[in-house]
């Protein structure tokens, strides 16, 4: 009789042990059980919808070709800078009407121009000028800068359904080896209160 | 059979004029968004939806991108690469939803094979990413001879700020260890309870 009494309690201490320990994982576990963390998951901080589009003309999609050159130590022109009207470039981006931020353009270089034998035309001879409008002269020769291998800011705050002009020129330096020279130049465009990086 | 002959390489001939002029006239990448900061637990995923249009007269392949900010993050494309037709204006924008792991900020101290009864500790309480979400167009640089081939993307803003959670440390898998040795001695108990009832 005295053996059943103690296994009794010694069932009743087991049970307990096994009601205390599950309520101990629940209680550890609380959080991931019902999804209430201590501090919340994730937060979303909303503004005022925003979207832009562009388009590149079709000469700039078809890539900034310097053509074939014979002298070297000069500065030559791209193929298009003075091909449009009115001696106007073809180079251009159009920021779509369908935006309804402006919009800053970000341009940068892949690296050096190079050939496939690993000659190479550095990146500090490639240089570039923009403007809202283009005529003989505009974009300016002599605004002209270097194309760096980081984003940095061009055309800025150019409005919806308006153009971004360009000219690019290249320094062949004395003694470059003969070769085709590629790199490859990218544009992207940020609302203006965005910055490149 | 001659001018069969011609047709036929006429046709081909447009064709591969119609893939090239193709590959040279892709238009331009538009998004379109309207959340620009994420606050996430660290090592746990979160999901943005961007939105792609192309307002423009011919169609596009835009792959969405995060910068090189984010590249302690381990990114889920649920699409590569969205097909966009021409003149998809920005009120018919496509979602295209983008989901990220962050990365882990938080210190482990475990007892138990470097995973099990684990405390977790805050060295920093939030880590911020800041960076971009990028849409490209996706297409091969046009360039035949020398120069400078070109791409164009367009990009918006993007924080992401990761949270350390500090936890206590975690006795669930001795609790569990109890339970189990209490479950067996117990039923051990009921068993021999009853094998006595009945003899």
């Amino acid at each position: 009789m005295v053996e059943k009494k103690s296994l009794s309690w010694y069932n009743f201490i087991l049970v307990a042990v096994i009601i205390i320990s599950v309520g101990l994982i629940v209680f550890q576990n609380i959080d991931s059980i019902t999804g209430h963390a201590t501090t919340g998951s994730t937060e979303s901080s909303v503004t005022i919808t925003q979207y832009l589009s562009i388009d590149m003309s079709g000469n700039l999609t078809g890539g900034i070709s310097f053509g074939s050159q014979g002298g070297l130590s000069t500065t030559v022109n791209a193929s298009e800078n003075h091909n449009g009207t009115s001696d106007s470039t073809l180079y251009f981006i159009n920021v779509s009407s369908d935006s309804n931020t402006n919009v800053d353009f970000c341009t940068k270089a892949s690296g050096d121009l190079s050939t496939a034998g690993a000659d190479i035309i550095t990146l500090a001879n490639e240089t570039y000028s923009n403007s809202t409008s283009s005529n003989s002269t505009s974009p300016i020769f002599g605004d002209k800068v270097v194309f760096t291998n980081a984003y940095v800011k061009t055309g800025q705050n150019i409005t919806k359904g308006t153009p971004n002009y360009y000219r690019f020129w290249l320094y062949l330096p004395p003694a470059t080896p003969t070769g085709t020279y590629n790199n490859t130049v990218y544009f992207e465009a940020v609302n203006t209160l965005s910055s490149c990086s | 059979m001659k001018k069969i002959n011609l047709n036929s390489r006429k046709v081909g001939l447009i064709f591969v004029m119609l893939i090239m002029f193709s590959s040279f006239v892709l238009a331009g990448p538009g998004v379109k968004w309207s959340r620009e900061s994420a606050l996430v637990e660290g090592g746990s995923k979160d999901c943005m939806t961007y939105s792609v249009y192309n307002p423009w007269p011919r169609d596009s392949f835009f792959k969405i991108s995060l910068s090189e900010d984010f590249e302690d993050f381990k990114i889920f494309n649920k699409i590569d690469e969205q097909f966009v037709p021409q003149n998809t204006m920005s009120v018919d924008a496509i979602p295209v939803e983008f989901c990220f792991k962050t990365p882990k900020i938080c210190e482990y101290d475990c007892w138990l094979f470097d995973k099990f009864i684990c405390e977790q500790n805050c060295p920093e309480e939030r880590k911020e990413f800041t960076g971009k979400v990028v849409v490209n167009e996706v297409s091969d640089p046009a360039l035949s001879g020398g120069g400078s081939a070109t791409r164009m993307s367009v990009s918006a803003p993007l924080t992401v700020r990761v949270d350390c959670v500090p936890r206590s440390r975690n006795y669930s898998l001795i609790y569990i260890f109890v339970v189990l040795i209490a479950t067996v001695l117990l039923v051990i108990n009921l068993v021999k309870n009853k094998k006595n009832k009945s003899g």
